[in-house]
């Protein structure tokens, strides 16, 4: 079978149920970050002021002058968006909505947003692309929606690459000073953990450096890609457990659904 | 970051307002100390680490919103506010801690 048979083949295939468990996850996944940051809404607002970007001439600043009239009105309306994307059937009305009011809330909590925030949004920007509803082209649609689902898979590949790569160049980090480094940052680490010694140090670095540069080759082989999600899986609740990032581990979790063996075989009702 | 404020002429004992949201994070996951802790970081970072974007003004006006949030915080009648923020710094494997600011208002 040449290349481009397979691609036709995969592109016109049916990969709904992946490209709906990606979407349900990333909903209830900014629908708990929303509740859990709404306490502290006002006080991030009120004292780290969101103060505009050139962005916001684009959009009129729409969804954010909701938000600079009554912050609360914004939450519910970005809970509400959220809470129907998750009960009824994925469509583009919803999908672009809960993409930009996510967006519009980074933008707003930018003092204590980080870099899970953008890979998020960014998971959720394609996901704006995977809905088959409203049926327009049935085919086109189709082919749209795995572009964007292969383009979610490349996006999270292309990650863990720059990053192992920026390791790699990094003095600090080949010599193990950097993990010793990030052990010490107070307000950080989570509970009293001693930082490892310069031995561990480079131990620990170099099995950061080497999976970040090989999950992105041995994901793309159904033989050896369990092996990288479940490595992968290992890594980010590694970091959710020690490090004050749990953010960041939920959302790369969540991205791994992208890589879902489809079809996965759900209940029709959930479709 | 030692907060101590002054009430009828006496300096309170100095508290740290980022290790109990980050505490409370840590002892029970609780993410919405988290977020409380990252905004708190963030406030007390303009006092470290200077943006090249930043005038005397700026920085001023940051300075001005961390003593309004800790006011709004942990409310008290003080008539002085002394903020030291302690610096931790790594280089290579060395860890050397040092005072970086101190702010009297």
């Amino acid at each position: 079978m040449n290349a481009s048979r397979i691609w036709n083949d995969w592109i016109e295939s049916d990969h709904e149920p992946t490209q709906l468990l990606l979407c349900k996850a990333l909903y209830l996944f900014v629908l708990l970050k929303a509740l859990l940051l709404w306490p502290v809404i006002s006080d991030i607002t009120t004292f780290e002021p969101y103060a505009g970007s050139p962005v916001d001439r684009w959009t009129g600043g729409f969804p954010l002058v909701i938000a600079q009239s009554n912050i609360h009105l914004y939450m519910v309306l970005l809970c509400g968006v959220l809470s129907a994307g998750l009960v009824f059937r994925l469509n583009y009305v919803i999908a672009i909505a809960a993409a930009w009011l996510s967006f519009g809330l980074t933008r707003l909590t930018w003092s204590v947003a980080n870099g899970s925030d953008s890979v998020l949004n960014m998971l959720l920007l394609l996901s704006a692309l995977m809905p088959m509803r409203p049926v327009i082209n049935v085919l086109t649609q189709r082919q749209i929606s795995n572009a964007a689902l292969l383009l979610c898979r490349i996006q999270v590949c292309m990650l863990y690459l720059l990053s192992g790569f920026d390791k790699l160049a990094s003095e600090a980090w080949r010599s193990g000073a950097a993990i010793h480094s990030v052990a010490n940052l107070d307000y950080f680490v989570v509970g009293s953990i001693e930082a490892p010694d310069a031995h561990s140090a480079i131990i620990f670095s170099w099995t950061t450096i080497l999976f970040e540069l090989l999950f992105p080759v041995l994901v793309w082989f159904r033989s050896s890609r369990k092996y990288a999600i479940v490595a992968g899986a290992v890594f980010h609740i590694v970091i959710g457990a020690f490090l004050s990032l749990p953010d960041f581990s939920f959302v790369m979790l969540i991205s791994y659904l992208a890589f879902a063996r489809d079809p996965i075989q759900l209940r029709p009702s959930l479709i | 970051m030692w907060v101590s404020r002054k009430v009828n002429g006496a300096w309170t004992r100095p508290i740290n307002p980022l290790d109990s949201s980050f505490k409370r994070y840590s002892g029970g996951f609780n993410i919405t100390a988290l977020y409380r802790s990252r905004l708190e970081r963030s406030l007390y970072y303009a006092l470290v680490v200077h943006s090249p974007s930043w005038d005397k003004q700026g920085q001023d006006q940051q300075i001005e919103s961390l003593i309004k949030y800790i006011d709004n915080r942990f409310p008290l009648h003080a008539d002085s506010i002394r903020i030291v923020v302690i610096s931790k710094y790594t280089r290579g494997f060395k860890v050397d801690t040092d005072t970086a600011v101190t702010v009297v208002r």
